[in-house]
Parts: structure tokens; C-alpha cells; sequence
């Protein structure tokens, strides 16, 4: 499908595509993301869900600079980046789905995406909990001298946790090719960025584990990638770690069930109006690489995809119970 | 892929699941009106849960036709509010399926708690589950002082005044189902009931298998005639039971010997010579003697298979089969047979035997055996081959003695010989012990005063 | 032939026999390298195999545990050494929310194949913090193996199946056993979930592992001086646990006592004696006995650390309990 090769890259006779391809993965999480909202309040998604809206320029940006050897390690609300990362879209609501084929099996759930074809390792509902594993993951490419760079995305809550710290001075220590990819969006769950860490500079944070860190603007897709070229390239070759803060913000609630009673909707209608996706298109638009008609048709093609992602999971299979205690170990044939 | 979906009239807006835990909602407040134009993602109403209000927005475009669940009014998710008429814009596959049935994930209604009020002021129970107590407990309650109020009879008296229930443990309680041994009749000193105790109590019926002889006054008394062949059928009965049990279940060898008693009957004749009729030592008791004293040097066949392995006996008790004249035959013990000498045998089997035949003898007397010795000396049999008598592990069996003929030192010679046949339980005890307790018992009697 | 060797020597001979044979093995953990091990067990593997594989890390439980993991999921062979079991809380988060679930939760896509070795265990004054017996806890979690070696031979032998197993499996070492002494037999050893009868006996059953084996078959020395004559079983094994085995020996000689450094309440005991109890209730002639720690934080002073760990007295004065049960 057209929708999932915006990660490829794309010669550079024909830049316009690779935006385009970008543009095009935002709006795939984002309708994919709204029909999830609309499935979890009709019961057919249940736990927890943590949608990603107005974040998607990260996710976007970020895995199209990426080698589909490179691996991931994400957070719970990892939906958009199983799906920038080339995860189909029908495997993953299967998932939430519950259903036997979903990415992890219905085993996992929303908070537990995993495909390991496309080296994309979690889905984690431990704050900060992925980053160790992040670190394993480089340190074997490191050991084996695989040319291979890892990403972890998370939270800014996350660098409250120990495991940041310990895991910021470790892959400096080791000079370990991995990318922090903090995406900043200002409030974990509901606490605010300013009421939970002593210096809201996150960067300078960073830097002093003696890493590189950046910071971009989260709601500027064309940046966002920009700049995970860079640190893919710096890392890649040698360089240790990078940060790079995201500065970005969720239009929508921490989860499903959040009144959003720590910010004001002012806030959000002010974020709104850098809306990831309305910047992309704008700018497109003003440039000349994009018509009405391309994005009517755009629209219309992940709407089909959507909507067969949704038939794909609501026909899917209900393990049986019987098999509750498979995937404890190792399945010898 | 529904393109019909805007040919149909109207589209449910149904009470969300807005999280994990949320099983039912309340309308606070419709912020829309019927007739009112909606597009998707708009806010049509404030939801009210067990935690919060929430804004509740809407996920198709079109017309509000008919607010159905007014403010106030708690229903469970999934329950339709409102019905939209659609505009036929973006088509939406979840409008496909009809009716989401609601989630019904409330608790089912508790049940009525049963109450039990007793009555105060009179001191006989009229509380039904302490009278069921009472019952099960086998306390009567008509003669029990009650401590509660006004003399109610209160739980605590009940468990007061019931027997204190026996401790016997699980294998114990299997092993008497199994061997329909009744638990009230097993003895266990202070300790709890356990599996042995059920085992040895089997071993008792075992042998005997009889209607136990209760112990009796000093004074002999044959019981009336009709009595003793009541008895007499009963035993044999008993006899065949035990004896197919025997035959079927151990797996039976024999090892034989014939024995010289030249020597053993000389030290005999030299001991009874300053004796009475009436306190010779016979060789019966000789024999005995020696079984027991070969017992303890091979040991392995001194003792029970019990429970699927072998037993050893604290001592050698032996048993002496004795026929009776009704027929049948009764096995009374000589206890601690290896610990006592010679004369002491012989006085014990002289009761024993007399008792057995006048129906005198103890319960106590025909159980617990470690080993049986049994000898057809009346008869013309040359050997037996016994049956073990379970739970025992061995039976020495015994001939006649006749004179036979010996080789000795290349010399045919012609000696008082006995035919000795051990019979082993090939479980606990296998041909090579069965031989060295025949060369045992053999070498025993050869000094039969040692 | 046999040799003769102390467990430590006998685990740093498998991990040398590991590193040697299979290059996607490495050592990670605090002071493995240039201090040679807290307890010495790496002792010299740094000089041997270089830093790359001999890795020291800083103080960071969660971070390399979590790395182990994760170089685990990417084709390495590592053998995380936590310093000590009590230092392993810092990464239970790690262990037990992604080392031990990471199977389950990828649908069977992600495998763990890594090594954690602890050390555990008290009777060396080391007072509350550093005096942990932790096994048993760890053995509640599905999806972690855990073997609990207690011979020179276990020392020796159970790390290579562990490195092959593909799931994550936690090796616990009694601190005491480090100088520990015993033959190493040529003999393979069996199957590392499968118990062993490590004396046989029909009086009683005395189950046991790890540091308190010895303390057991000492106090069946003891009791055969009265007259009572046990059976000790090694589990080897928490997770699992060779049921088998030791139900097989309870049902012969219809008593148990489980002996285990663990706190009493809600410890393997427990699990142990609630298994006896479904699989062999109709075959006991006593309730099953349990001699575990008291329940206290260890305490620093000699005596009391004594008095709170099970001890050969209270093995037999356990068992003598059990033997003697009261009508």
C-alpha cells in the first residue's frame, strides 16, 4: 500500500515525494489514532489506549530516517510509531483487537506492539522502562560491530526516572549508537513538565552525561527529520549517543479516560494551531507540491486503508483458551 | 465497505466506553438539541462517571433526530442516547453493525444474608446452626449448663462438651478405608493415629481373621458345643480367606533342606534325663528355639511387608501353628522368641498350645507375629510347603522326623532326619537369605542349649 | 577420577569454558573485571578475555540488567552478575517487566536468552540489607527459569544449559558455598529442573536446596544417631520445581520437612508444602514441617544471626516434631 513506503527513501531528483511520503504517514496515524477513539468508546478496544494525535510529525519524521536494519524500542503510546516504522496498520488495531493476528499475538495489547521483522521491540508500559533494553540492543550491534543504530522514544516524564540516568551515562560511557528521542510534549499524564524537573531545559540535562543533545521543533515534520537524519548519520558513524528533545503536544487526553483537568483547553486550542499536519500541508500547498485534489485522494486511500484495517480486525481470530500458557518459554519444534 | 451506509436512516450515538473501568454513565448535560447539525468530533454532551464529568463528543456528521436518555439517568455503556440522521459524508463502518450490546459488566446482586437470631432467655438451643453443630458434634444439649446471657447455650459450649476428635492422619484414614479396619477399635499410645498402626491392626485380622477370643478368667471353661462349631465353620472360613489372599498376592519360593538331629536329639535326651514327662523339652520347642535364634542372625525375614515395603521387626515374634482338633488352626506367639532360652520356649508353647486348643487363648496372644514356624510332627508327611501367613514375610515349614538315610564320610548311615522348607515372600526376602537362614537355623540346632 | 574444588573455582571454570567456546558470550557487571569479582568468581577473566567481554559497569542494576536483556534479544549470550541478590531489587522492574514477560507480550517473537547470576544468602553478619534469600520469590514469576546449585558438580555444570536455554534463567549462589569444597565427578549431571535424592531414608522426607543442603544431610547424620533414618532431596530446581521427585520420596516415607532460608510466610516452603499436600495427602502421617528464617530482618550480632537462620538443631528439632506427631 502506497500509505506504508513513507519511510523509504526517496532520490533526490524528486524531493517533493519524500515530503509528500512524510505528509502522508502523518495523516495515516492521525485517522488511523481518531478511529481508534471512536472504537475504544464503542468497547471494542479495552485497557488502556494512549493516542498519539498532534505528536505524529515526530514518529513521521524520525523513522523515515531510519534503515529498516536500525531497531526501535518505544513507549505506550507507540501506535504512530509502529506504523511510521512499516508496522500495517491491520495488524496492529488486530492487536487491539485482541486478536490472535494481531503484532504481538492479542497477547500484548495496545501498550505492547511488537514486530520483530521490522525490529520494532515495544510497546512499553513502564515509564522508562525501555531504555535499558534500548541499551542492550546497541551494545550487541556494538559488540558485533553491526552498523546498526538504535532509537528509543519517550516521554519527558521518563527523565525523572533512575533508569534515564543510569542509561544516559551508560551509552555515553560506552559510546553506544543510540538516539534519546525525548518527545517533550509538557505533561506526564497530568503532572506539567515544570511541576516535576528542577531545570525544564531538558537538552542541557542530557549534556551533562556528556552526550550531544538537540532540540526541535516536534510539530515541523520537515525539521524533525532533518535533524534525525543528522543524528542517525553522527551515531552511525561512531560518534556515541545523541539526544534530541521533540518539543511537542498531544491535542488529545493523557488516555481514553483523562478530563484533562490540569490544562486549560485555551492550551490546546492554542496548539492546535500548529497543528502537525496543517504545517506539512500548508507548506506543501504554498510551494506548489500539493493540490486539493492529491489530498482529497490521499484522504481517500487511508480511509480505505482504515477502514479495511478495521474489517481485518473484527474478523480476526479469538485465541482459544486452551493455549493460555504458551509464550511463557521457548516453543521447540 | 458499507456505501449503503448513507441510505440508512439513522445512526446510534451510543454511552462510550471512556476507560478501562467504566461499566456505566449518566448524562449531565446535552449541549445539542434535536434537529440540531453535528459534524464529527464535535462535543454533544457532558458524561458523568463514577470519577469524573467528560466531555463526549460524536464520530459522524449529520442531523440529531431523537435524544432518548434524558439527563440523570444512569445507564450502562453502550446504551443508545440519541439517534443521528446521517448526512451520507464520510462512510463509516462501525455505523454497519447495529446495536452494540451493552456492556454488562455489573456485579450480580448480593445475596440476602442469612440471619440467625437466638432468642434470649432460655438456656435449651433454638438457634438452627448451633443445634446442627450440636448434632454433628454428638452433643446433647439437653444436659449442658449454657454460659451465654440469661444461660443461652452459646457455640463454645457446644465445642466444650463435644468429644475431642480423634487425630489420625490421611494415610491412616485411607489405609482403614481401605482394609475396612474401623478407627475407633486402633490403638496408638499418645501419638496420633497413623498408617502403621491401621497396617498392624490388618496384620492382627490377618492372622487370625477370627471373632477375637476376649480374655477370659483363669479358670478353663469349653464353651457349649453348638458355640464351638459355630466357631469352627467361622474360622475356617477366616482360614480360606486369609490363605487365598496369601497365595494369591505374595509372590511365594521355597529353599529346602534336609537337617541331621543326631546331634540335636542326643543334647535333647541328656537334657530331659533329670526331667518329668510333664516338663520334657520336645523337639518341637528345640525347633521353635532355633527359628527364632536364626531369625535374628538373618533378619531380612523377620518382619512385614507393610505398604509396599518390608518392615523389620523389632524382635522375633514367633508364630507356632497349631491345629486344632475341630479343624482348623490358630497361630499364637511366642513373643521375644530369640530372647528367651530353651525352657522358657518350651513352658510357653506348652500354654500356648493347650490354651489354643481349649479356645482359651488372648487376642493379644495371636497377633504381631515376625515369622511362623509350622510342623506336621504328628503325621507321615516328610516336608511342608507353607503359605505365608501375611503380612510376614517368611514361614518355616517343618516335616516329621523320620530316620533316613546319610552319607557321611563316604559311608552310608542312617540318622534322624527333618525336612526344613523355607517359604519367602520373594518381595522382601530372596533365595540367598532363604538358604542362609535354613544353614542358620540348621547350625542352631545342632546345639539346641547354646 | 575426581578432582577436588571449591564451587567458586567450579563456576569460574564454566564461565571460562562458556567464553571460550561460544563468542556471544559475555560477562557484564559491577567489579567483574579489574576488582576480579566481589566474590572472586571472575577472578582473571579480564586478563584472559579482554574488557569487551570482561565488562565492569557502573552502579546501575537496572540499566545493565536491561541491557542484558536487550543485548540478549539481539543475538548475544550474556551472563549478567548482579552483585547480590539484594542489589537485584534494584532491577526487578527489569527482570520481571521485561526480561521475564517480553515472550508473552511480543506473542511469542521476542526471546530472552539471558543469564543472571546472584549471590544470596546470610550467615556472614552482613546484617539486613545484604543478608537476602530471594529465590524463592523469584520463583513465583512465570517466565523466569530459576536453579539453585548447591555441589561442586552443580557449580560446575549448570551454567551451559542455562546459556542454551532461550529464556531468561537466574542462577542463585549461596554465598557460604563460595569456599566450599567437593569432588567434581566425571559423570554428566542430570537434567537441571530435576531434583536429586541426595541421601535416601524411609523415616522422613527433608527437602532442601542451595546454601542449607549441607546443614540438612549434617542433621540427618544427627537423627540416624536416634534412630530416625531421612531421605534428603535436592531440589536444584525453584522453577521449576521436580515435583516428581520429591512426591515420589514423601509417598514412601509419608513425613516431610522443608528446610529453607527464605522467610517462612508465602516462601518456596510454603509452595512446597502446599504441593505435598494436593498430591500426597492420603499418604501422610504428619502434617509437612517447615524450618525457614525467623521472621525478622537479619539482625548484625552472631547469636541472633544464628538463631534466625535455619540451623542443624532446628532441622532436627523440626523433625523430631514431625516424627512425634501428638494424638
Amino acid at each position: 500500500m502506497k500509505s506504508q513506503t513513507a519511510h523509504k527513501h526517496v532520490d533526490a531528483a524528486r524531493p517533493g515525494e519524500e515530503r509528500i511520503a512524510l505528509l502522508r504517514m502523518m495523516l495515516l496515524v492521525r485517522r488511523f489514532e481518531e478511529r481508534c477513539a471512536q472504537l475504544y468508546s464503542e468497547a471494542k478496544i479495552r485497557g488502556f489506549m494512549h493516542l498519539y494525535i498532534g505528536e505524529e510529525a515526530v514518529a513521521a519524521g524520525v523513522c523515515a530516517a531510519l534503515g529498516s536494519d536500525d531497531n526501535i524500542v518505544a513507549t505506550y503510546r507507540e501506535h504512530g510509531h509502529a506504523i511510521a516504522r512499516g508496522v500495517e496498520p491491520k495488524f496492529v488495531m488486530a492487536e487491539m483487537f485482541g486478536r490472535a493476528e494481531g503484532c504481538s499475538g492479542g497477547r500484548g495489547g495496545s501498550m505492547h506492539l511488537f514486530d520483530v521483522n521490522h525490529r520494532f521491540f515495544g510497546g512499553n508500559a513502564i515509564v522508562a522502562g525501555g531504555l535499558p533494553i534500548a541499551i542492550g540492543l546497541a551494545l550487541a550491534d556494538h559488540l558485533r560491530g553491526e552498523q546498526r543504530v538504535t532509537v528509543c522514544f519517550f516521554g519527558e516524564g521518563a527523565m525523572a526516572e533512575g533508569e534515564f540516568h543510569e542509561c544516559m551515562n551508560l551509552a555515553a560511557l560506552w559510546r553506544l549508537p543510540i538516539i534519546f528521542c525525548c518527545e517533550n510534549n509538557l505533561y506526564a499524564m497530568g503532572t506539567a513538565l515544570s511541576r516535576s524537573e528542577s531545570d525544564t531545559d531538558l537538552p542541557l540535562k542530557a549534556a551533562g552525561y556528556n552526550v550531544a543533545s538537540w532540540s526541535v521543533d516536534g510539530m515541523d515534520v520537515d525539521a524533525v527529520h532533518a535533524t534525525a537524519q543528522r543524528a542517525v548519520l553522527a551515531t552511525r558513524a561512531g560518534g556515541g549517543p545523541v539526544f534530541l528533545e521533540c518539543r511537542t503536544y498531544r491535542f488529545r487526553a493523557h488516555s481514553m479516560y483523562d478530563p484533562e483537568l490540569y490544562r486549560s483547553k485555551e492550551e490546546v486550542a492554542t496548539w492546535r494551531e500548529r497543528d502537525p499536519i496543517d504545517i506539512a500541508t500548508g507548506r506543501l500547498r504554498d510551494e506548489g507540491l500539493l493540490d486539493d485534489d492529491t489530498l482529497t485522494a490521499m484522504e481517500a486511500a487511508i480511509t480505505a486503508d482504515v477502514d479495511a484495517a478495521v474489517a481485518f480486525a473484527d474478523a480476526g481470530t479469538v485465541e482459544p483458551v486452551a493455549q493460555l500458557n504458551r509464550h511463557l518459554y521457548a516453543e521447540h519444534v | 465497505m458499507p456505501d449503503g451506509a448513507a441510505s440508512l436512516a439513522r445512526v446510534p450515538f451510543t454511552m462510550p466506553a471512556l476507560g478501562a473501568d467504566m461499566d456505566e454513565g449518566s448524562i449531565v448535560e446535552w449541549l445539542v438539541a434535536e434537529g440540531a447539525h453535528v459534524h464529527r468530533g464535535d462535543v454533544v454532551a457532558v458524561v458523568q462517571t463514577d470519577k469524573n464529568d467528560l466531555d463526549v463528543e460524536v464520530f459522524a456528521d449529520g442531523t440529531v433526530t431523537e435524544l432518548v436518555v434524558p439527563p440523570g439517568e444512569k445507564v450502562p455503556v453502550g446504551t443508545v442516547l440519541a439517534w443521528l440522521a446521517p448526512n451520507g459524508a464520510v462512510p463509516n463502518t462501525t455505523v454497519a453493525s447495529a446495536q452494540v450490546p451493552p456492556v454488562s459488566l455489573a456485579a450480580p446482586a448480593p445475596e440476602p444474608a442469612t440471619v440467625y437470631e437466638p432468642t434470649a432467655g432460655e438456656s435449651h438451643v433454638t438457634s438452627p446452626v448451633l443445634r446442627h453443630l450440636a448434632e454433628a458434634l454428638h452433643v446433647d444439649t439437653a444436659h449442658l449448663q449454657g454460659s451465654g446471657r440469661g444461660g443461652r447455650i452459646t457455640r463454645d459450649d457446644i465445642e466444650h462438651a463435644a468429644q475431642p476428635r480423634r487425630r489420625i492422619s490421611p494415610r491412616a484414614r485411607r489405609l482403614a478405608r481401605e482394609h475396612g479396619v474401623d478407627t475407633s477399635t486402633l490403638e496408638s499410645g499418645t501419638h496420633a493415629v497413623v498408617g502403621e498402626d491401621v497396617l498392624r491392626s490388618v496384620s492382627m485380622l490377618a492372622a487370625t481373621d477370627v471373632r477375637p477370643v476376649m480374655s477370659v478368667p483363669a479358670q478353663a471353661h469349653v464353651a457349649p458345643r453348638r458355640d464351638r462349631q459355630v466357631a469352627a465353620v467361622e474360622m475356617r472360613r477366616a482360614i480360606s480367606r486369609v490363605m487365598t489372599k496369601a497365595w494369591q498376592e505374595i509372590p511365594h519360593y521355597q529353599v529346602a533342606t534336609r537337617i541331621d538331629l543326631q546331634r540335636c536329639l542326643e543334647s535333647l535326651a541328656a537334657l530331659n534325663s533329670d526331667r518329668t514327662a510333664a516338663t520334657r523339652i520336645l523337639p518341637a520347642a528345640v525347633f521353635a528355639h532355633a527359628a527364632a535364634r536364626a531369625a535374628t542372625s538373618v533378619p531380612e525375614v523377620n518382619g512385614h511387608w507393610l505398604d509396599g515395603s518390608f518392615v523389620a521387626g523389632s524382635s522375633v515374634h514367633l508364630g507356632i501353628v497349631v491345629a486344632l482338633r475341630t479343624g482348623g488352626l490358630l497361630a499364637p506367639v511366642i513373643r521375644h522368641a530369640a530372647d528367651k532360652d530353651l525352657f522358657t520356649v518350651m513352658d510357653e508353647m506348652r500354654d500356648l498350645v493347650t490354651r489354643a486348643r481349649t479356645g482359651r487363648l488372648r487376642a493379644s496372644e495371636i497377633g504381631d507375629a515376625t515369622i511362623t514356624l509350622t510342623q506336621l510332627g504328628e503325621g507321615e508327611v516328610d516336608a511342608v510347603v507353607p503359605i505365608i501367613h501375611p503380612p510376614q514375610v517368611a514361614i518355616l515349614g517343618l516335616g516329621a522326623i523320620h530316620d533316613e538315610p546319610w552319607a557321611h564320610d563316604g559311608m552310608l548311615a542312617v540318622r534322624p532326619v527333618v525336612h526344613a522348607t523355607l517359604c519367602g515372600d520373594h518381595r522382601a526376602v530372596d533365595g540367598r537369605l532363604g538358604s542362609l537362614f535354613l544353614a542358620s537355623f540348621t547350625r542352631f540346632l545342632q546345639e539346641p542349649t547354646s | 577420577m575426581t578432582t577436588t574444588m571449591t564451587c567458586r573455582d567450579a563456576m569460574r571454570e564454566a564461565i571460562r569454558e562458556a567464553l571460550l567456546h561460544d563468542d556471544r558470550v559475555f560477562v557484564m557487571g559491577e567489579d567483574v573485571g579489574a576488582y576480579g569479582g566481589c566474590f572472586a568468581v571472575t577472578k582473571g577473566l579480564l586478563d584472559e578475555f579482554g574488557p569487551r567481554r570482561i565488562r565492569d559497569t557502573p552502579l546501575s542494576e537496572s540499566a545493565f540488567v536491561g541491557a542484558g536483556i536487550g543485548a540478549a534479544m539481539n543475538g548475544m549470550r550474556p551472563i549478567v552478575e548482579i552483585m547480590t541478590v539484594n542489589f537485584s531489587l534494584l532491577a526487578l522492574d527489569q527482570i520481571m517487566n521485561n526480561a521475564a514477560t517480553l515472550r508473552h507480550m511480543s506473542g511469542g517473537q521476542v526471546g530472552v536468552p539471558l543469564v543472571i547470576r546472584m549471590t544470596t544468602g546470610g550467615g556472614r553478619q552482613l546484617a539486613a540489607q545484604h543478608s537476602h534469600s530471594l529465590e524463592g520469590w523469584y520463583a513465583h514469576i512465570p517466565g523466569l527459569k530459576v536453579l539453585v546449585p548447591a555441589t561442586v558438580d552443580d557449580f560446575r555444570h549448570m551454567l551451559q544449559p542455562a546459556l542454551e536455554d532461550p529464556d531468561p534463567v537466574l542462577i542463585f549462589e549461596h554465598a557460604l558455598l563460595y569456599n566450599a569444597e567437593g569432588n567434581l565427578g566425571d559423570d554428566p549431571i542430570p537434567p537441571v529442573d530435576r531434583a536429586v535424592v541426595r541421601r535416601t531414608g524411609h523415616d522422613i522426607t527433608l527437602i532442601t536446596y542451595g546454601g542449607s543442603l549441607q546443614k540438612t544431610l549434617d542433621a540427618a547424620e544427627a537423627l540416624a544417631g536416634e534412630g530416625i533414618d531421612a531421605e534428603v532431596v535436592d531440589l536444584r530446581s525453584l522453577r521449576p520445581l521436580d515435583d516428581e521427585t520429591y512426591i515420589a520420596s514423601v509417598r514412601a516415607t509419608h513425613r516431610a520437612l522443608v528446610v529453607d532460608e527464605g522467610w517462612r510466610t508465602g516462601s518456596i516452603s510454603a509452595e512446597i508444602s502446599a504441593r505435598i499436600s494436593e498430591a500426597a495427602f492420603f499418604d501422610l502421617d504428619a502434617p509437612v514441617g517447615r524450618v525457614c528464617s525467623a521472621e525478622v530482618p537479619m539482625p548484625y550480632a552472631k547469636q541472633l544471626e544464628d538463631a534466625a537462620l535455619p540451623s542443624v538443631e532446628r532441622i532436627v528439632a523440626g523433625v523430631r516434631e514431625v516424627m512425634a506427631t501428638d494424638a
